[in-house]
Formats: structure tokens, sequence, C-alpha cells
């Protein structure tokens, strides 16, 4: 579906000149949904615009069904949320929909239901509908922006931390809305900061930094990589005894790290049943058990580190 | 042309009608009454709001366009959104150059309806209004005003304001000579230097560039010359073309600043 080869881009201004993408290389089939994660300025939101042509490659190539981004065969099937919705203030919600739905090539006779239906879909509340929109909060913002994707019944979605600064309601519907479309085979890139959320609704992850892709793994793989397993305990006392029992029956590794502290590294994160199946059974006291790492967190951390390095 | 951003682009200029507007509306209506009444002559006021250098103030006003302006980087985001769509650069081009020349058309139609209004109510003798010559040549120059605006306000707008100057010195300068006035014995300019840049200023817009028609002068040619319309077609051409490539260029993105 997306064939990227190559790609830089370069921004000059009187500054100097700044590459924020470096040598991307990237294939994306149809109806994957890809992460796209990595720290601020890694070149996340850039590659995002080149691929909707929003922007020009200094170099390289992006192929859309095996047509340039700005072909229209290809912007009849996008949809895009940008991280910042500026949206036509002046507008009514139905108006500003009408608006999209207009310019998504929809037709006239369908349009009012097609906007009442998507508009329940986001759940914006009825009395929000005729409001304009310079009057929305950010959350129904957020919710719009997703009900201006739907309306052109989108193929290839793209969202630009569609997540960002909402409440974990407005959360769950970005995800169920993503694991709509990923039901109907659509493609979705999806820009995020939440690592949870990328791991949970994302079937591959590309971690960028400097404007390259150090790395792309299946969500699969990141699922099967080692969890590190955080255990605080209250009693009884002599549970390190028993704590490495648990462990070195269900093939663990356990150390104790600190005073009723114990870390577990478990080779998948399947196993945490497992684990929990086996305080239970050795009787402790667990006052809290949380995973202390997840794969994602430690690249992000790694690229973190490497940035400070320098 | 886009039907979405036509429609919806003139749904926000309507809705940009300020009281300042009707507040000028009112006043040009009492102007025009005070008028009739001392039974002036109304061909003057004519002119000047069919000049060219009035269409290109109103084209100027009506041509604001954030996705055109090349300095704009605050709303990227917004345009990102909108070019996501199936909207092609030129046909944005196209459809800002039709709004614009509607503008125009809607502006001094309304202050010509205003004047012809006035002067029945006064029951002016002769009324002064567009015959079927004028009425086209405002159309024609409506369309290629609009079109010539959308391009300048494409450039950067150092530029865009140096251009703006020499077409609104260039019109009013025609529209001056169209009376018989003589730069030398008429308007005050000492300085031959200054007489000679004006006017060849004048004469290459007026000769390439000028974006008006005068359908009048065509019409009543004893030989039929396709030069004008050539001319006319090809600048407007020459306008959308130049405010495409320029719109091209941009990169919608707030990455970018």
């Amino acid at each position: 579906m997306i064939e990227i080869t190559n790609l830089s881009k370069i921004y000059k201004n009187k500054k100097g000149a700044s590459k924020v993408l470096d040598g991307v290389s990237l294939s994306v089939r149809e109806g994957e949904v890809l992460g796209l994660i990595g720290p601020n300025g890694a070149g996340k939101t850039t590659l995002m615009h080149c691929m909707l042509g929003l922007v020009h490659p200094t170099s390289g190539n992006i192929l859309i069904n095996g047509h340039v981004p700005n072909h229209l065969a290809v912007k009849r099937i996008l949809a895009y949320l940008p991280e910042r919705p500026l949206f036509d203030g002046w507008m009514t919600a139905r108006q500003f929909l009408q608006y999209h739905h207009m310019l998504s090539g929809g037709k006239d006779s369908t349009a009012k239901d097609d906007i009442e239906g998507v508009l329940d879909l986001v759940q914006l509340e009825s009395s929000a509908r005729s409001r304009i929109i310079r009057t929305f909060s950010k959350g129904m913002l957020q919710r719009l922006g997703l009900a201006q994707m739907l309306v052109g019944n989108p193929k290839l979605c793209f969202l630009d931390e569609p997540t960002s600064g909402l409440d974990p309601v407005s959360r769950n519907l970005v995800r169920s809305i993503i694991g709509k479309w990923k039901e109907e085979g659509a493609t979705v890139i999806l820009n995020s900061h939440h690592l949870d959320e990328v791991e949970r609704v994302c079937d591959r992850v590309a971690f960028i930094q400097k404007g390259r892709i150090e790395l792309i793994e299946r969500t699969r793989q990141i699922e099967n990589a080692r969890v590190s397993v955080i255990l605080k305990w209250t009693g009884p006392a002599g549970a390190e005894e028993r704590l490495h029992e648990v462990a070195a029956h269900a093939l663990f590794e356990c150390e104790i790290a600190g005073p009723y502290t114990a870390r577990f590294i478990l080779r998948t994160k399947s196993q945490i049943p497992v684990l929990v199946r086996g305080l239970v059974d050795a009787q402790l006291d667990v006052e809290e058990l949380f995973i202390e790492r997840s794969r994602l967190e430690e690249l992000f951390n790694q690229g973190e580190g490497k940035k400070s390095d320098e | 042309m886009n039907r979405a951003v036509l429609r919806f682009t003139l749904l926000l200029k309507l809705s940009q009608i300020s009281k300042f507007e009707w507040a000028l509306c009112t006043l040009l209506f009492l102007g025009f009454i005070a008028a009739a009444a001392a039974k002036s002559d109304f061909a003057p006021i004519l002119e000047v709001f069919t000049n060219p250098a009035t269409l290109l103030v109103t084209g100027y006003t009506f041509a604001r366009d954030s996705a055109l302006n090349q300095e704009s980087r605050s709303d990227g985001e917004y345009f990102a959104l909108l070019f996501s769509r199936p909207v092609t650069r030129p046909s944005y081009v196209l459809t800002k150059s039709v709004v614009t020349a509607v503008g125009i058309l809607v502006t001094v139609g309304t202050i010509l309806v205003l004047m012809l209004v006035a002067q029945l109510l006064m029951g002016c003798s002769e009324i002064i209004f567009l015959d079927a010559h004028k009425a086209l040549s405002l159309v024609a120059s409506a369309w290629s005003f609009g079109c010539l605006m959308v391009f300048l306000r494409a450039l950067p707008s150092k530029i865009s304001n140096i251009a703006f100057v020499i077409f609104i010195y260039a019109c009013a300068g025609g529209a001056l000579l169209s009376y018989g006035v003589k730069l030398n014995d008429d308007i005050p300019i000492s300085n031959p230097a200054t007489i000679i840049t004006w006017e060849i200023m004048c004469d290459t817009l007026q000769q390439f560039f000028y974006p008006a028609i005068d359908t009048e002068a065509i019409a009543n040619a004893t030989t039929f010359s396709f030069v004008p319309l050539v001319s006319y077609t090809s600048n407007c051409l020459l306008y959308l073309l130049g405010a495409t490539v320029l719109l091209n260029r941009r990169e919608f993105s707030y990455a970018e600043s």
C-alpha cells in the first residue's frame, strides 16, 4: 500500500539547514496499523506529512497504491487528523462535517444521514452539534476531528497524536474507532506518545530518531519480549524464599530489589498470569504488582539516553 | 473549481460582513440621495466605481487568504487538513479567483444599485447606469482582477505590496489618461525621470499585463482585432498559473516552522 524509499527532508531557513528525515525506507501493507514513535523532533510528523503530500521531500520516493501522495486517487481514500486541530471556528459542527463530506466527494443525498451517523459514532452530544466550533473544548474538537475523518469512509487513515490531552473515555473512543477501521481493513498510520496505546492497537511499531527509522518491530514481538515485573508485599516474614520458589517453579528470574520489593524477569507478557497464580499459591500479602518498563519504553529510553550522551 | 471550497468561502465572506460595511453602504446611499437632489452628474461617480483601481482595491480585500500567503505559518495545520482532501491546488486557486470576482461584483453591484435607487427615488430625469457594454466589461474585469489579486496575494508580502501599488498606480493612471489628463501639464511632477519611469511602467502594464478589457471599444472598432481578447485571456491564465506555481511550492506543516 505505502512504499517509502530513501526519503530525506531538509528544511532550510536563514539560520541554516536542518535534516529532519534522513534516508527513511518503509513499507506498509494494506490493512496494517503502523505506529510511529520517537522523541519530540524525531521527524514523525514530517514523515506523516510527506505521506500526505503536504511536505515536499528533498529526495526519495513515496508511492501509495502506486501513486504519488498528491494524486487524487490517493486523496480520495485518505483521511487525516492533525495533532493541533485548527478547524473553521465560525462553522457549526454539522456545517463543518458537511464541508468535509463535500470535500471528500460524498453525495449530497446521503450527507445528512452520513453526518448524523458519524456524530453518533464519536458520541458528540446533541446540544454541541449545532454549536459553533469556536466554543468547543479540546475533547470535543478531537471528537469532531475523528468525525471528519469518518465522513469520507477512508481506506487510509493518518492520526497525529490523536489522544493527547484527552480524558480516558475519549481515549477509549479513539481506540475503538481505530479498531473499527482495522476490522474494515483500512490502513492506519498512528503517531503517538502513548506507548501503551501504540502497543495495544498497532500491528507494527516504527521507532524514529533523528529522522531515521532505528527499529521496526511487530507488536507481537514486543508482546513476546522479556518483561520486568515489580512486586511489593507486606508479609509474611521470610517471603523471599517463597518468591524464589515461585520463580524457580515457573522458570522466571527473580531478584530482591529492596525491602519488601522484588523484580521478576518474565520471558513474555503472557507469563504474568502464571506469576500471579504462583503468588496467590504462595499466600503472599501482595501490596502492588506492576510492569516495570515495556519494550517500547525501553526503546524510548534508549533513544533519550543516546540523545543526552551527545 | 472546487464546489465545497467555493460554497463555504462565500459563506465565510458573508459571515464576515460587519456593521462597518453596513454603515458605509448607508452613508453612500445618503450621499447618492444628496447628489441626486442637487441634480449632480452621476457619470463621473459611475466611472469612479467601475474604475479598475476601485476593482483592484476591492479585489485585494476579497483575495486575502492564508493558504496563498507564503509567510503564513500559524494555520499550516488548517490547510494540511484541507489539502489532505481531494482538492487540487490549481482548483483551489481557481476557486479563490472566482470568490474574489464574485466579491468584486457584489460590492460594486451593490454600490451601483444604491446609486440607481437614489436616482429613481429623487426622480432624476436622466438615469445614469451601466449600459450592456459597461456591464460586460465590469464582469470581465471582475474576473481578471480576481485572478490578478489571487496571484498578488500568493507573492511574498513585500513583493505583493509593491506590485499592488504599481497596479493601482497604473490603473488610476490609465483612468486619468483616459480623461485626457496630461501628466506634465495637469499633474505637478517636475522630475522628468519620474515621469518617464511612471509612463514606462503604466505603458508596460497596460500593453502587456493589464487585466481589463474594453468590450465597447472592441464592438465599435471598424476592424475586429483578436489582440485585446488574446491579451486578456493570456493575462488571466498567467496570473492563475503564477498563483498555482506559488501555492504548489508551499508546504503545510507546523514542523516547517
